[in-house]
């Protein structure tokens, strides 16, 4: 990893198109300001390996198992009723987590 | 749900979803069985390894992308992408399906007009990765069979 020493006010050019900014220094804080083309994506990190373990964890591993699930729903057959009834509640009403 | 997503056809996917650059062609597959699907299938073109269960994220969250919040919508992602059709990915645990989630904090966006697709991170939203969405799913079943 290269690590460089900056300064409140000064920056780090990456490429020809990328310019990082360090605009302000306050306690632990940092705040950064990033000026990228439109087409590059910038993401906090912890956000983006949750989502990159997310998108790992959703690869469809077993088609079968979920059109049975679904079947079995339609049904209403007794397992699924009862698959239904152990998973409970949990969820919010907008899909945000209570 | 557009009335593209019924029409066949490989959907670029420029970037590739996060942690998956090297899928960038997709197609969208559907199963029929006489009503309207709840779950759709994502499947990789380029990798048949990779593929996932998606959804539409209004059955989950009401007026879902009313609710993105301003600082998103106006994020680059959007470019070119008018009358967006959004997409959830959902996750199945193995051996205990009943545990389903849909991540709708990264929705996928895809624009009819350009057959394009991108994963965009709703970072100003409230929105969580891992929503359970079991009896949204059942209801909606059972309600579609009535």
């Amino acid at each position: 990893m290269l690590v460089l020493t900056r300064r409140g006010g000064e920056g780090i050019i990456i490429g020809a198109e990328i310019v990082i900014t360090v605009l302000e220094v306050k306690g632990t804080q940092v705040r950064i300001g990033i000026e990228a083309p439109t087409d590059i994506s910038i993401y906090r990190k912890e956000l983006y390996l949750d989502i990159v373990g997310a998108n790992k964890k959703a690869v469809l591993k077993d088609r079968d198992c979920l059109k049975n699930l679904l079947s079995g729903m339609l049904s209403k057959e007794k397992e699924a009723v009862q698959g239904y009834e152990k998973v409970g509640k949990g969820a919010g009403k907008d899909g945000k987590m209570d | 749900m557009g009335k593209w997503i019924e029409e066949r056809g490989v959907i670029d996917c420029p970037n590739g979803l996060l942690g998956f650059p090297h899928a960038k062609r997709f197609i969208i597959l559907e199963e029929s069985e006489g009503h309207e699907p709840v779950f759709r299938w994502l499947q990789s073109v380029d990798d048949p390894d990779v593929a996932f269960v998606v959804a539409d994220p209004d059955l989950f969250a009401e007026n879902y992308w009313e609710n993105i919040p301003i600082g998103d919508r106006h994020e680059s992602d959007f470019k070119g992408y008018e009358s967006p059709i959004f997409l959830v990915i959902v996750t199945v645990p193995a051996g205990d399906p009943f545990k389903m989630t849909a991540n709708l904090l990264a929705p996928l966006v895809l624009s009819p007009i350009t057959k394009t697709i991108r994963q965009v991170v709703l970072s100003h939203s409230d929105y969580v990765s891992c929503y359970p969405i079991f009896e949204k799913v059942r209801s909606a079943l059972v309600g579609a069979s009535e």
